[in-house]
């Protein structure tokens, strides 16, 4: 018996099936890619009568910025040109020797220390009983830092010189300061901290801290590679940005 | 000497679109990858700023892990010339994202906590505004904020 021709499927319209999957997908999608400045905030507590807090001035950086878009690093008029400098300087100044008496001090990290640490620590939640339950959450939370830093002596196999731990970078605006201002010095200040981190990251790894992040958003399989070095490179280097309560607020 | 044909000129062949469906394939693939969907039409106008130091929220940590927030001015004039928010597709203020934030992590089943904020803020919106949005956030424990801003070269003066 012969074998009956199979006739061939008219494929006239596929190129308009496809057509209208183009114009659907045109309709309901947008070019724009959700990309932002990723910032953790920190935890309320309410306090009767919180402790006064006294940190030393070298160990702050306050960046003042006005509704019409004037800066102050320190106190001294600047530009945001400035500020990647300043931070730098804010970081690397003493990160050797005790040099300049105006920049934060560094700390030797021992095991030592991070356990005499945790222990205080515990012992302040005992003594604080249960009605304090965000200042718990608070006091875990600087427990869980320690418990890091163990860690990475742990890999680094030795103790490491860490920035002061009340070094922080704050952040002053007006009301009336545009959100651009505010992303701009950020920017700024974010730029200067990844320098420092892809530096120590190629020290340390051979690639820099910025491909790791970059690598790891595109590919889950890198990101839980990479997840560890860039936990470690994020103690070495701690990132602490504060934005204060705009200076005009009542 | 010449012969001369009959009949005029010969009809043209028909072009051959045997390869268009293709062409079309490929446009399609193109826009399937390089677009995200859009869920919400906007009702507030935003610009964003530039930074270079923003990163990617979304290209594998899904989209619906995150809630997004626009802040800016009513796109249509008769709803004021207060900046506000858009909470999903309705306006909102500053008051309103504690609430609305429990609500979003509810549905998901998820702790208030473990959910990024991102503020798709427009570039000219003040600072005192956005302060009282953080201010609301950190009341409930939303901790995690992301301030949009488009990646790309910003231009210093």
């Amino acid at each position: 018996m012969a074998k009956r021709e199979i006739p061939e499927i008219n494929a006239g319209s596929m190129a308009d099936i496809a057509f209208l999957l183009l114009i659907f997908f045109l309709v309901t999608t947008t070019m724009d890619k959700d990309t932002g400045i990723l910032r953790q905030m920190s935890v309320k507590i309410e306090m009767d009568n919180p402790p006064d807090v006294d940190v030393a001035k070298r160990n702050l950086m306050k960046i003042q910025a006005n509704a019409q878009g004037q800066l102050m690093i320190r106190k001294d008029l600047a530009d945001i040109s400035q500020i990647r400098q300043k931070v730098l300087d804010f970081y690397t100044a003493n990160i050797n020797d005790e040099v300049d008496p105006t920049w934060p001090r560094y700390e030797l990290i021992t095991k030592r220390f991070c356990d005499s640490n945790i222990v205080a620590i515990d012992k302040y939640i005992d003594a604080l009983g249960d009605n304090m339950e965000t200042y718990v959450d608070f006091k875990m939370a600087e427990r869980k830092e320690y418990e890091k830093r163990l860690k990475v002596i742990e890999t680094l196999g030795r103790p490491y010189r860490e920035i002061a731990q009340v070094a922080a970078i704050q952040i002053e605006l007006q009301t009336r300061t545009e959100y651009e201002l505010l992303i701009t010095i950020l920017n700024e200040v974010k730029a200067a901290v990844n320098d420092l981190r892809d530096q120590k990251a190629t020290e340390l790894f051979g690639i820099t801290y910025r491909t790791m992040v970059q690598q790891g958003n595109t590919n889950p399989a890198k990101e839980l590679e990479y997840a560890d070095n860039i936990e470690l490179i994020e103690i070495l280097i701690p990132e602490r940005i504060v934005e204060l309560k705009p200076a005009d607020k009542k | 000497m010449s012969k001369f044909r009959k009949g005029g000129k010969k009809p043209q062949p028909g072009i051959n679109t045997s390869a268009l469906p293709d062409i079309i394939f490929m446009l399609l693939f193109y826009f399937m990858v390089a677009t995200t969907s859009k869920d919400i039409d906007p009702i507030v106008k935003v610009k964003r700023p530039k930074s270079t130091e923003a990163t990617d929220l979304t290209p594998f940590k899904q989209r619906n892990e995150i809630d997004f927030v626009f802040v800016g001015l009513p796109m249509k004039e008769s709803m004021g010339d207060q900046v506000r928010l858009q909470l999903d597709g309705q306006f909102g203020d500053p008051e309103n994202i504690g609430s609305w934030k429990k609500l979003k992590a509810e549905d998901r089943g998820k702790t208030i906590e473990s959910v990024i904020t991102c503020l798709k803020t427009d570039s000219q919106v003040n600072y005192g505004y956005i302060y009282d949005v953080r201010e609301a956030l950190r009341d409930v424990k939303a901790l995690m904020l992301a301030y949009g801003a488009e990646q790309g070269k910003i231009k210093m003066d």
